[in-house]
């Protein structure tokens, strides 16, 4: 029975065609024996046909942060289950990653209010084309491109962001449910590695609340919580073997 | 029949007189780490020359050979407790020990494995392990948590993980990926196709003369060093939030250069070009030669020098 199975990024590899003639080989035949892997690959296939179907730029509705909000709260009110006498424990564990899970949200739902979500999006919303605004001239068109393009990439990112916290609060609690079966040494890595990560998060975040259009800055915000999911995942798996 | 039973008889021999081989040779290093106590353990089993092995070690160290037969010899100083086994085919095998009692147990052993050269082989150890690989030419994929993990030689793919062990690799994998969190990762070689990706351990790449086809290096905080060439038409991403970029290309590099920084400083001493201040970033963008390589440096505050070896 397969029990080790191919990363994500190898797959996608594989889907664009970059692996090795070996690589490629192996991984074919990995994905003929691996239901498992096969699910994914497909996943991933779906996944990226629906981005390479999605518009490439998405006009955002004027309500666009209520509805964010409205969806925040609604996570923010996760029911956590009281003790009722003596916990067993996987209760206690399940209560306590339901818990994080609903601090976490609404940690990230303060973030998002403190450090300038909203501001972000009120920012990309009132940067319209200065042709919507009525403003005919044609010195504006290059601004204009300019301001719809990193409105669009502003946009993008702030609901990315949202998954991004999302993801990586659910492996956070992931995580905290298997604190109890890891070396404390290696808790503490994870833990000072994650402060790392999001300290550079809040850094460039306090930079792009300053300079919302900076397309490099928000590259460097993606691959930077691209970098906190890969470390929390490798750290849930840390437990995983045999 | 006969013949078969002959055949399976020499087999046997051969694994027997291998094992021995092996215990041999190994009894004064494994003597010498007399830091691990506990009692020999040992064996062999059949294992197809490009066949897939899987070894664990819950706490401890494993060597890795590779050599030209078709089979796996086991040697090994155990924890007390601990118990060496074996599972599966010639196909894809599985080796470890592991703590009946206890499967967290955290006391070390020390293991070394004789593999086929061209098998897959996936090790698998926790905390204060060290990993030595050498002369295994099939694909490895190495996971440890804290220690060491070294590789000497260039298997067809190599993926390494760990998250708080230093990673040195010698030699040039096909393919690789190399993952520390606050690891130091060291490569002495020039794979075609190569990852590295650290949160705040420094990453080093000498890849000497030879070409990288397709390199990206990332960290947050680790300061990341590369001394080489990529190839002709190739790509060398180098990405930071606050570490530090220093690249050292080689005199003959033709390559279309683009670095941003929002908050570093920018160093160029490849050529005349100085980095242009916009409204948001510094950007330095040129050509060396006649450009066709692409070297890509984006970091938030980490300082960027580039320089000829």
């Amino acid at each position: 029975m397969t029990t080790t199975h191919i990363s994500v990024e190898i797959l996608g590899d594989y889907l664009d065609g970059v692996l090795s003639d070996g690589a490629r080989r192996d991984v074919a035949a990995h994905l003929a024996a691996c239901a498992e892997c096969g699910r994914r690959l497909e996943a991933l296939e779906r996944l990226r046909a629906h981005a390479a179907a999605a518009p490439r730029a998405i006009a955002p509705p004027d309500d666009l942060w209520p509805a964010i909000r409205a969806a925040i709260a609604e996570r923010k009110t996760v029911a956590v289950p009281r003790a009722a006498g003596a916990w067993r424990r996987p209760a206690a564990l399940a209560a306590a990653a339901l818990l994080i899970a609903a601090v976490s949200s609404l940690a990230t739902w303060r973030i998002a209010r403190t450090r300038g979500g909203a501001e972000l999006v009120a920012t990309a919303a009132s940067s319209r084309p200065a042709s919507a605004r009525g403003d005919t001239s044609r010195d504006t068109n290059s601004k204009t491109n300019r301001d719809t393009s990193g409105r669009s990439a502003l946009l993008r990112y702030v609901t990315l962001e949202r998954d991004y916290d999302r993801t990586a609060a659910e492996l956070r609690a992931t995580l905290e449910a298997q604190r109890a079966t890891l070396a404390p040494a290696t808790v503490a890595t994870v833990e000072r590695s994650l402060r790392t990560i999001d300290d550079a998060i809040a850094e460039a975040r306090a930079a792009l609340d300053r300079d919302p259009g900076n397309q490099a800055l928000l590259q460097m915000l993606t691959a930077t919580h691209e970098q906190r999911l890969d470390l929390l995942r490798r750290a849930t798996h840390i437990q995983s073997g045999a | 029949m006969s013949v078969s039973a002959s055949a399976a008889r020499r087999r046997t021999i051969a694994l027997v007189g291998a094992f021995a081989a092996l215990a041999l040779s190994s009894a004064p290093a494994l003597a010498q780490r007399a830091e691990v106590k506990g009692y020999p353990v040992g064996g062999g089993r059949a294992l197809d020359a490009d066949g897939s092995l899987r070894i664990f070690v819950l706490n401890g160290s494993v060597r890795v050979t590779g050599w030209s037969r078709d089979s796996i010899a086991v040697v090994g100083v155990a924890a007390p407790g601990q118990q060496l086994f074996f599972g599966g085919t010639r196909r894809a095998m599985k080796v470890g020990l592991w703590d009946r009692s206890d499967p967290s147990a955290q006391l070390p052993s020390r293991v070394e494995v004789r593999v086929p050269a061209g098998s897959r082989v996936w090790v698998k150890t926790g905390y204060e392990a060290e990993v030595d690989v050498s002369g295994v030419t099939g694909g490895l994929d190495l996971n440890i948590v804290g220690g060491r993990v070294h590789v000497v030689g260039s298997p067809r793919e190599l993926n390494v993980e760990a998250m708080d062990g230093d990673v040195e690799i010698e030699g040039s994998p096909a393919w690789l990926r190399a993952k520390s969190a606050t690891g130091r990762v060291t490569l002495h070689g020039a794979p075609e196709d190569v990852g590295v990706s650290t949160v705040s351990g420094a990453i080093v790449v000498d890849a000497g003369r030879g070409p990288v086809a397709r390199g990206r290096f990332e960290s947050v905080t680790g300061d990341v060093r590369f001394t080489g060439a990529p190839a002709r038409g190739g790509t060398l991403d180098f990405d930071t939030h606050s570490g530090a970029v220093d690249i050292r290309l080689a005199a003959t590099v033709d390559a279309d250069v683009d670095v941003t920084t929002v908050a570093g400083t920018v160093d160029n001493a490849l050529s005349a070009a100085r980095p242009a201040a916009d409204m948001r970033n510094q950007r330095l963008t040129f050509t060396i030669g006649d450009g066709g390589a692409r070297i890509g440096v984006r970091t938030f505050k980490g300082a960027v020098r580039l320089r000829r070896e």
